[in-house]
């Protein structure tokens, strides 16, 4: 069932995001082939892949962080652009924040530069996690400054959320609390999509699923159904599909 | 919100080119200071000692050639640490893991690329003007007027001094702007391996270049260049305030005209895009 009803009432909307046609090839390597994929309104997706299937290649041409050797990325019917950053909260898989800033730098430096940035919000989360707001990032261990990037992403009144392995450097048993914290700071109408090997995990937070492998779309498919369907998990579908 | 981006890019370079400027000044200061008790440099035609005193001692005379020496580092220091903040604070943030944040600000890329630039103009300014104190500082003292009129440095030529203030403003943001340059090819044209050094001494080279052959065209319109390039120049020759201003003001300008160009050929190649893999 999807986590926002109210996605019906946007139809009229073009997609949030449409990959038309997306290649990407390195040195001769096709890291993205031709990939045509619709992200709707208020679903929660899961990019799932093994490691090198181009999962982060894919959202970082979304995030216009690659360029494309053929094809088109839209936000809302239009080119990447100003407006579209600003309408997509990004989490990348590695530690982006100066190193030389204080956690509260960091929340000024996304005051200063999102207007959608809640600091309230931002704050209430470094308390339950525990964070220091005087504490340096570079003082910091790898976990803790991805939950702080984790808090900066999610404090963002965006459209669209891209986590790219949002669970990575998070110990088990703080997992949960991480997922529930996401989907309890999700915005209204907004989508999310989340790359992740720990399927497992996330698999109870999924509307759809997209299954990516060698840079192929192999699957699009609602989660329900395809669980409903093969009468097991995700993650059991996944290992069955991508099984050498 | 470009204010906020050069606010940032400032913080970053000016963390160690504040350490040297405030070492240069303090250089220049205490050599001063120290030039008061003994001066050897200071000579008349004759080779008599005209300032300070011969008998000062031995510890003001250590500390005053330390002094002299330390003009010299620190000033290459800024300069050269300069450079390489510019460079770094770019390469990192554009390229870098803080690039996967600044390429995902709300901004355009012509907006990003302006903010850099004039992070650039800013640094290479301040640079300059903190080296034109030192030198305000120097010519305070006998000993520090010497000191500065080994590189062409006198108050008697105000005109002068300020287009020698703007060939080096305008050469400093060359050196930058080349690489710049480099790391924004480097980053487009590589297949896996980038090359960000070699590509910005490229574009040292060739505008170098440019601007010597464009020199040596000049020669054919400017008496002045004629007379540099020419067989009446003699190095050994003191030449007027004139002839060095309408040399190096045509030089400013053509380190000015390539600056543009690089401004322009950055500014397209960062608006197709940029690949963080």
């Amino acid at each position: 069932m999807p986590k926002n009803p109210t996605k019906s009432k946007l139809t009229n909307h073009p997609p949030l995001i449409e990959c038309r046609n997306l290649s990407k090839i390195i040195n001769q390597q096709i890291i993205l082939n031709h990939i045509n994929l619709t992200i709707p309104r208020g679903k929660i997706i899961g990019l799932l892949g093994k490691n090198g299937a181009g999962k982060s290649t894919l959202l970082k041409t979304i995030n216009d962080l690659i360029v494309p050797t053929s094809g088109q990325v839209l936000v809302n019917g239009q080119p990447i652009g100003a407006t579209s950053k600003y309408n997509i909260s990004y989490l990348p898989e590695r530690t982006y924040l100066d190193k030389t800033m204080r956690v509260k730098d960091a929340l000024k430096f996304f005051t200063e530069f999102y207007n959608n940035f809640e600091l309230k919000r931002a704050n209430r989360l470094i308390k339950d996690f525990g964070l220091n707001p005087d504490m340096h990032i570079s003082h910091m261990s790898k976990g803790m400054q991805e939950k702080l990037q984790l808090i900066l992403v999610m404090s963002r009144q965006a459209e669209l959320y891209i986590l790219d392995e949002p669970l990575g450097g998070i110990d088990p048993a703080t997992r949960d609390y991480i997922l529930d914290t996401i989907l309890s700071n999700f915005t209204d109408n907004a989508s999310m999509i989340i790359s992740t090997h720990l399927i497992a995990d996330v698999e109870r937070i999924l509307d759809e699923v997209i299954f990516i492998d060698q840079g192929k779309i192999l699957l699009t498919a609602s989660a329900d159904d395809l669980r409903n369907q093969h009468h097991t998990s995700i993650d059991e579908i996944f290992r069955q599909q991508f099984k050498h | 919100m470009i204010i906020d981006l050069i606010k940032y890019d400032l913080k970053y370079i000016f963390k160690t080119v504040m350490v040297f400027a405030i070492l240069l000044l303090l250089s220049a200061i205490l050599h001063n200071v120290t030039s008061y008790g003994y001066t050897p440099t200071i000579l008349d035609a004759n080779g008599n000692v005209t300032g300070g005193d011969p008998d000062a001692p031995t510890i003001i005379l250590f500390l005053h050639t330390l002094f002299y020496n330390a003009i010299y580092c620190f000033a290459t220091g800024l300069l050269v640490n300069s450079c390489m903040r510019v460079w770094q604070r770019f390469k990192s943030s554009m390229y870098g893991d803080e690039a996967y944040l600044t390429h995902t600000l709300p901004l355009s890329r012509s907006t990003l690329w302006a903010s850099k630039f004039l992070s650039i103009l800013i640094t290479a300014f301040s640079t300059v003007l903190i080296l034109a104190l030192t030198c305000f500082i120097l010519n305070l003292t006998d000993g520090g007027k010497y000191l500065i009129g080994g590189i062409g440095i006198s108050s008697d030529w105000p005109l002068n001094n300020l287009v020698y203030a703007s060939i080096v403003f305008t050469q400093l943001i060359f050196i930058m702007m080349s690489g710049v340059s480099g790391i924004i090819l480097a980053n487009r044209i590589k297949s896996c391996k980038p090359h960000p050094i070699l590509y910005g001494f490229g574009f040292y080279i060739l505008g170098s270049c440019l601007i010597l052959v464009v020199s040596q065209l000049l020669q054919y319109i400017n008496p002045d260049f004629q007379a540099l390039f020419g067989h009446t120049f003699d190095p050994y020759s003191t030449y007027t305030v004139s002839f060095i201003t309408s040399i190096l003001t045509t030089i400013s300008l053509f380190y000015t005209a390539i600056i543009a160009a690089l401004y322009i050929i950055d500014r397209k190649l960062l608006r197709r895009g940029i690949n963080l893999y």
